[in-house]
């Protein structure tokens, strides 16, 4: 070929190249993001809001201390009513979601470092060091694949290393895999749009407060957005529903058989191992120290019917954890487990705060925060 | 390794372009060597140890040749000829068709009482035999006719056999065009290198964004079998089919001429926009055209063809239509399929012939021509019917259905019961509708494009291909036309 036609091809190619990627840009950004963050094409979409949210925090505030954990965080954090009650004039935003764990929760750490929050406040309980089995389950896979390809710091990725290698086979590491995850969710995405421009469906998860889903989570350019993340929208109280009459289940039997099949789960018993939720955990807390973040380890309390119905020992390996890691980590640790003062009208559920709850538990932990906020 | 797999686009494409258009520039001995062990690693790839059967084929219509070439005594060049059909006959014989025929006797045989039933040997068939051995075939055949001449070297005849673009999935390629490509050193320019390009990605995007959205519909119906009843389900599944049929093996020849194009090699076109035709004929003058051009020289001709009366001209046309069909695979809805395409065919030639109809055709102008346009494609939609359907539990009733015989049309139902994305596809299914039309008037624009200056070329491209990327289903359907 002459000179010219080598340059004719390598021009093609390039610009070929280049407008692949922006119109991938395009595509992900528009069309197939928008649904997955809205839950449309899958649920998980709710539990990967958080990216938005560290970008967000980054953008509209100055100081802040970010509360990360399960739903029971998620229930029990009443950003605003904390930050009425401390000394700090940063915000509390509470960013925790139902399920998490930790080798879940710790690929947001690169943004969760990035944004440099004051302090980050983690829930620790039974729940984080119970198993996660290899392979993981088919849920767990796809949150993780999820929260990987909307990872904004997939140049980072610090916590590849903490990744199982079995795991590793089924999940999207490299930008490429990300991004064919997207693809995966496109043609979906686009039915999904036209059906909604076309009035066909309605829009899922809508947000209205007396629904009360986990699910329901606010577009970040939507003004209810910041005090979603200070506030996020609370289950309903299902302890007040039962005990009207109005559930499937009286209280006898809400607190009944039910209440102990609910405590035999592995969810609610540590494995009694460094597993890989638990070396997740001291990942997320080395990482935030190496980078000058302080972290408050937080125990929260659960309904005194459930800790009552506990069997001798049961939860030894986290009294036996916390103490280690008292003696460990220049770490803050705030247990609530045992602490005799939570009544059952605090809660909602098994687990979950009332408004009772999280007004006891806001006026419990202030002072804790005054006196390392302050310090 | 097929043409859906990344690594032939990633890894071995470019290493073929750079062996032989790069490092072995000008040196056509070299580039011959590569060209055929990269043929070979692809098939090894593909089909691995069935590459034996490549390598029979190839040596024995090799020595066909050259014996049948050297020598003037009939009963020797008979006996060569004979040797090469045998062999390449029975190897699809006992890998395609011999399972096949044992059902259908075991079929037969449970009529009777006290019948035994034969086992099955289980043959998987091997990738691409059916069209390696027509290749060689007819490659032997052409010596026999003193058509053309043997090729003066293995290494160049082992390459038309195995030539990978074409290997598995076509177009048959005459051993005389192949010969022509070849005989000089293998050169390309940058109109040529983008000109393979843009049908590489104009297959990926027919293939990836129009088939496989597509198949999910048709499957969905089809494989299922519920809802049978509905006219509007079996219509659009119909529809669906032929699209994805089209678009799927025109996408594979795309590829496969594309990437021909690359290596310096034109391979022939396979596809004239056949849901253009106007008449059964018309059609196959645009459908698979290697295919039918080389029933026609090899089958329809020699069996007596059209120039030995009506009775003659019937059996040739309904045997080769029939056979055709049978070549598809083995089983009975392909050679219903070609059964329904031999009438339609008959019909057709003494249609035309018959007074008022050549009477309204001239009055009516071009709405008669759009009349014989939408009969055709109905029936050519219909025979799509018969060539997807196996299971005749579900082929009977949607044959009834697509007649409207004891059918009904039920939107509701139809919205209800297709697949998750309904939309897109309908929306894929209109695009494909319209640019088929132009494409039919003012060609597929390939050839407009790779001229067109690199900036605009790199634009039109990048965007289809990451249309390709982002609008493909989730799951890869394979080619079609692997299974044959």
């Amino acid at each position: 070929m002459l000179e010219q036609g080598k340059l004719d091809i390598v021009t093609s190619i390039v610009i070929l190249i280049i407008t692949g990627l922006l119109v991938s840009h395009l595509f992900v950004n528009t069309i197939t993001k928008p649904r997955l963050y809205d839950g449309t094409i899958n649920n998980l979409g709710r539990y990967a809001f958080t990216f938005d949210a560290y970008d967000y925090i980054e953008d509209n505030s100055e100081e802040y201390v970010i509360a990360i954990g399960s739903s029971k965080m998620r229930e029990i954090f009443d950003g605003g009513t904390i930050g009425n009650l401390t000394n700090y004039s940063g915000d509390f935003f509470n960013l925790a979601y139902a399920g998490d764990r930790p080798y879940v929760r710790m690929i947001e750490i690169d943004a969760l470092i990035r944004i440099d929050p004051k302090m980050v406040i983690i829930e620790i309980g039974p729940n984080v060091f119970s198993a996660l089995s290899t392979p993981l389950p088919e849920s767990t896979t796809g949150r993780m694949s999820q929260l990987m390809a909307l990872n904004t710091e997939w140049t980072t990725q610090s916590w590849e290393k903490i990744l199982d290698e079995e795991d590793k086979k089924n999940l999207p590491l490299s930008r490429f895999e990300q991004v064919r995850y997207f693809a995966k969710y496109t043609p979906e995405a686009i039915e999904s749009t036209l059906d909604y421009e076309l009035e066909l469906e309605e829009q899922p998860y809508s947000c209205d407060p007396n629904r009360g889903t986990v699910h329901c989570v606010p577009s970040v350019n939507s003004d209810e957005f910041d005090e979603y993340i200070k506030y996020p929208i609370q289950f309903r109280n299902s302890l007040k529903v039962i005990k009207e009459g109005n559930a499937k289940w009286t209280i006898e039997e809400y607190y009944g058989e039910r209440l102990d099949n609910y405590l035999k789960s592995s969810y609610h018993n540590p494995e009694g191992i460094i597993n890989k939720n638990q070396v997740a955990l001291e990942f997320i807390i080395e990482e935030l120290l190496e980078n000058d973040i302080q972290v408050m380890l937080i125990g929260l309390p659960y309904n005194p019917v459930l800790i009552d119905r506990l069997s001798e020992g049961q939860w030894e390996y986290y009294n036996s954890t916390i103490s280690r890691y008292n003696d460990e980590y220049e770490i803050t640790i705030v247990d609530y487990l045992w602490d005799n003062d939570w009544i059952e009208d605090d809660f909602n559920d098994y687990t979950h705060a009332s408004r009772q709850g999280e007004i006891k538990f806001a006026e419990k932990v202030a002072p804790e925060i005054n006196g390392i906020l302050t310090q | 390794m097929d043409f859906v797999d990344l690594d032939y686009y990633l890894y071995f494409l470019p290493a073929v372009f750079v062996l032989a258009m790069w490092v072995s520039l000008g040196k056509r001995k070299p580039q011959i060597i590569i060209l055929l062990l990269m043929s070979y690693l692809f098939f090894w790839f593909a089909s691995g140890w069935y590459i034996l059967l490549l390598l029979i084929s190839t040596c024995l219509d090799w020595t066909a040749g050259s014996k049948m070439h050297a020598s003037e005594d009939d009963a020797i060049r008979k006996r060569w000829l004979s040797a090469s059909l045998i062999t390449n006959l029975g190897l699809l014989g006992v890998f395609k068709y011999l399972d096949f025929f044992i059902e259908s006797l075991n079929l037969v045989s449970l009529k009777f009482t006290n019948s035994v039933e034969i086992d099955t040997f289980g043959l998987l068939l091997p990738v691409g035999i059916s069209f390696y051995t027509f290749q060689t075939m007819s490659y032997s055949i052409d010596i026999y006719r003193k058509k053309q001449k043997p090729y003066d070297s293995f290494v160049d005849f082992a390459c038309y056999a195995a030539f990978f673009p074409q290997l598995v999935a076509g177009p048959i390629v005459r051993a005389d065009h192949f010969r022509k490509e070849i005989e000089n050193s293998l050169r390309i320019d940058s109109v040529q290198f983008r000109l393979g390009l843009t049908l590489i990605i104009y297959g990926i995007a027919k293939k990836l964004i129009i088939a496989d959205n597509v198949a999910i519909h048709a499957n969905s119906i089809f494989i299922e079998g519920e809802h049978l009843a509905n006219i509007g389900l079996v219509w659009w599944a119909t529809l669906c089919f032929g699209i994805q049929i089209y678009c799927d093996f025109s996408a594979y020849t795309d590829i496969a001429i594309g990437s021909a194009y690359l290596l310096g090699v034109r391979l022939p076109e396979n596809f004239q926009t056949p849901y253009a035709a106007t008449s059964p004929q018309d059609f196959w003058r645009r459908w698979h055209i290697s295919l039918s051009t080389w029933l026609r020289d090899y089958l329809y001709i020699p069996l007596g063809g059209s120039r030995n009366g009506t009775k003659r001209m019937i059996f040739a046309l309904m045997m080769t239509m029939l056979l055709g069909g049978l070549w598809h695979g083995a089983s009975w809805n392909f050679v219903l399929w070609g059964l329904v395409h031999g009438l339609l065919l008959i019909i057709h030639r003494f249609g035309k012939n018959i007074g008022f109809v050549n009477k309204f055709f001239n009055v009516t102008g071009k709405f008669g021509i759009l009349i014989s346009w939408f009969v055709t494609q109905v029936c050519v939609f219909f025979t799509w019917l018969i060539f997807r359907v196996e299971e005749t539990s579900i082929l009977i009733p949607s044959m009834k259905t697509f007649f409207g015989i004891g059918g009904h049309f039920d939107l509701g139902e139809m919205y209800d019961f297709l697949p998750e994305i309904k939309l897109l596809t309908v929306v894929i299914v209109v695009a494909f509708i319209i640019l088929h039309g132009i494409s039919g008037k003012v060609g597929g624009g390939k050839m407009w494009l790779s001229r067109r200056h690199p900036i605009i070329w790199g634009i039109i491209c990048g965007v289809m291909l990451s249309l390709t990327f982002y609008l493909r289903p989730a799951e890869t359907v394979d080619f079609i036309y692997f299974r044959f």
